[in-house]
């Protein structure tokens, strides 16, 4: 019974697994070479990759989408769960609506806002800091600028992503006993010192889940990049995963991307395991 | 009473003003879908007509797509794509979560934490030499190849492992002591007991693949066995950007996920709850 789960396991996740290992030192290319064959080059790829400053552009990229966006969306959405937790008319709705970006395909949220984004001062940005600051602040050229491109997508990317962790903050927020607010209410707390002393305490566990969980997910970020950019311009969006992308499906190299893939997975088990330990102090 | 209605006013106007900010962008996208003057478009973005439908409306943008870009054939793609991942992914998730869960079998400990320790690698590592295997085995350029090596998701049986866990096995048993065999067991019993968890964690498995499009991109060539998404990338990076056009395949490509989610909220909530408390 338990035969196809493990035959399916087996085959496309641990042996492919494994050789992203092996691959890696070799110089695999997707059609092999019919004379020459593939060859064992031992730590070659990874001599190249880390003196390739596309690698480093890439994990520098990556780190910058993560320290902007993770804490964006893990606090912004505090706030919005806080909102519509309260028992008013309607609240069904404005979950909805403020969850349904994360439904919505990726792609087809970079089509969309890739028109807001327009680089001139027909844009729809532009024309709104046109108007808000008199022509003070010029045209923004948003994607098409090396200093403002991935600005631009960690911008989409939170408007896309916040209503995941908004949900979860919800059903932490649901499981806070109400005898605890009411103490605090005849205590004469106010809603401020509520939040501070009594609300993020009881959320810590799920606060420090969300910003570990998030940060595995935002590693992988590719779609925006590959709808949008391309990662450029000169290089600023690339991410890692683009590059995995871009090195074994492009150009068919598949020794070296998977020297990429091997150094993008110890930096996601490494924070996977950070989380993991904080999961477990939190238990015992 | 005066002072509650005025704080619950403004608190509605605040909740109203943030759910526009996540309205309006999509609004663009149904709103523009019909405009047929691509140089309108252009011209509205510089106001608020974006979000209005103003001007030359028609639906002639959804003709040229279901005509000329042949989008219906990569919907069936996409479709047939999401229902293999579904049932299939269905039947082998839970019938290895359910035998993780209730058999006694050699090698049972060995698998579960090999199943946890799976779940931390990441679809984008493996992808590759999965490339490479794909290749040989010949599954380039099928539907097969765009769901089968995802079928087993390590997160997918363990969450189907502990719900099975907590479904209380007197039946089961007395069902054994009557002679049943397991797969009887698991197909009348267990599996009415836990719609909820299946619902839940199918939602989870199968939406990815509607979205996808690296994989897709790479393991497919040419239009036979394209998936929406590969074809909305496609039109969209076809320059010019015809916006209309554009605009009208994607609101295609998301009508149907909105939909059902509109249908399924509650297990789309419950499912997101249930991937985050998996620590």
């Amino acid at each position: 019974m338990a035969a196809p789960g493990v035959i399916l396991l087996t085959v496309f996740v641990i042996v492919p697994f494994i050789f992203t290992f092996i691959y890696s030192f070799t110089n695999r290319m997707l059609i092999e070479n019919p004379i020459v064959g593939t060859q064992f080059v031992g730590f070659g790829n990874y001599k190249s990759l880390f003196n390739d400053s596309a690698f480093y552009k890439s994990f520098l990229n990556n780190l910058t989408f993560t320290v902007f966006e993770v804490p964006l969306v893990c606090t912004l959405s505090l706030p919005l769960a806080i909102l519509v937790n309260q028992k008013i008319r309607g609240v069904g709705f404005f979950r909805l609506v403020y969850y349904s970006p994360v439904v919505i395909p990726m792609l087809v949220t970079s089509v969309m806002w890739s028109l807001m984004f327009i680089p001139d001062e027909t844009g729809f940005f532009n024309s709104i800091l046109n108007s808000l600051t008199n022509g003070a602040v010029g045209p923004i050229r948003w994607l098409r600028d090396p200093n403002t491109a991935m600005m631009s997508i960690i911008i989409m990317s939170t408007w896309a992503g916040v209503g995941y962790q908004m949900i979860i903050y919800l059903g932490g927020l649901q499981s806070i006993p109400g005898e605890i607010y009411e103490s605090a209410r005849i205590d004469g707390a106010n809603a401020i010192k509520t939040f501070f002393y009594i609300t993020i305490p009881q959320l810590k566990n799920t606060i420090i889940f969300l910003f570990l969980s998030t940060t595995v997910m935002s590693f992988k970020m590719f779609t925006q990049v590959f709808a949008l950019t391309g990662g450029g311009p000169m290089g600023s969006t690339s991410t890692v995963v683009y590059m995995i992308y871009s090195a074994g499906y492009t150009d068919q190299r598949i020794g070296y991307a998977s020297s990429i893939a091997v150094v993008f997975f110890v930096v996601v088990l490494l924070i996977s395991l950070v989380q993991q330990k904080f999961t477990n102090m939190e238990k015992s | 009473m005066k002072r509650r209605t005025v704080k619950t006013a403004a608190l509605y106007l605040l909740m109203i003003v943030i759910a526009l900010i996540f309205i309006l962008p999509i609004c663009i996208l149904f709103v523009n879908s019909f405009k047929l003057s691509n140089s309108q478009i252009l011209r509205d973005m510089n106001s608020f007509r974006i979000f209005l439908p103003v001007g030359e409306l028609g639906l002639n943008n959804y003709v040229y797509i279901f005509e000329r870009v042949d989008i219906m054939h990569y919907f069936k793609n996409s479709v047939i794509i999401f229902l293999a991942s579904l049932v299939l992914g269905a039947i082998v998730n839970s019938t290895l979560g359910y035998a993780l869960s209730r058999l006694e079998f050699k090698g049972r400990k060995f698998i579960i934490s090999l199943v946890i320790s799976l779940m931390i690698i990441p679809t984008e590592a493996i992808m590759i030499p999965l490339l490479l295997m794909c290749h040989n085995m010949g599954l380039i350029n099928t539907l097969t190849v765009q769901f089968l090596p995802f079928l087993a998701g390590p997160f997918a049986i363990f969450l189907f492992y502990q719900g099975f866990l907590s479904l209380p096995s007197a039946i089961e048993e007395a069902a054994v002591i009557d002679g049943c065999s397991y797969i009887r067991i698991y197909t009348s019993i267990v599996v009415p007991l836990s719609k909820p968890t299946f619902v839940s964690v199918l939602i989870l498995c199968s939406l990815g693949s509607w979205g996808d499009v690296l994989w897709a991109t790479m393991v497919t060539r040419g239009k036979a066995v394209r998936p929406i998404s590969v074809g909305m990338a496609q039109i969209f990076q076809t320059l010019p950007v015809q916006w209309g056009q554009v605009f009208a395949f994607a609101v295609v490509m998301t009508i149907p996920i909105l939909l059902f989610f509109m249908i399924f909220q509650k297990h789309f909530i419950a499912s997101t709850i249930a991937s985050g408390v998996k620590g």
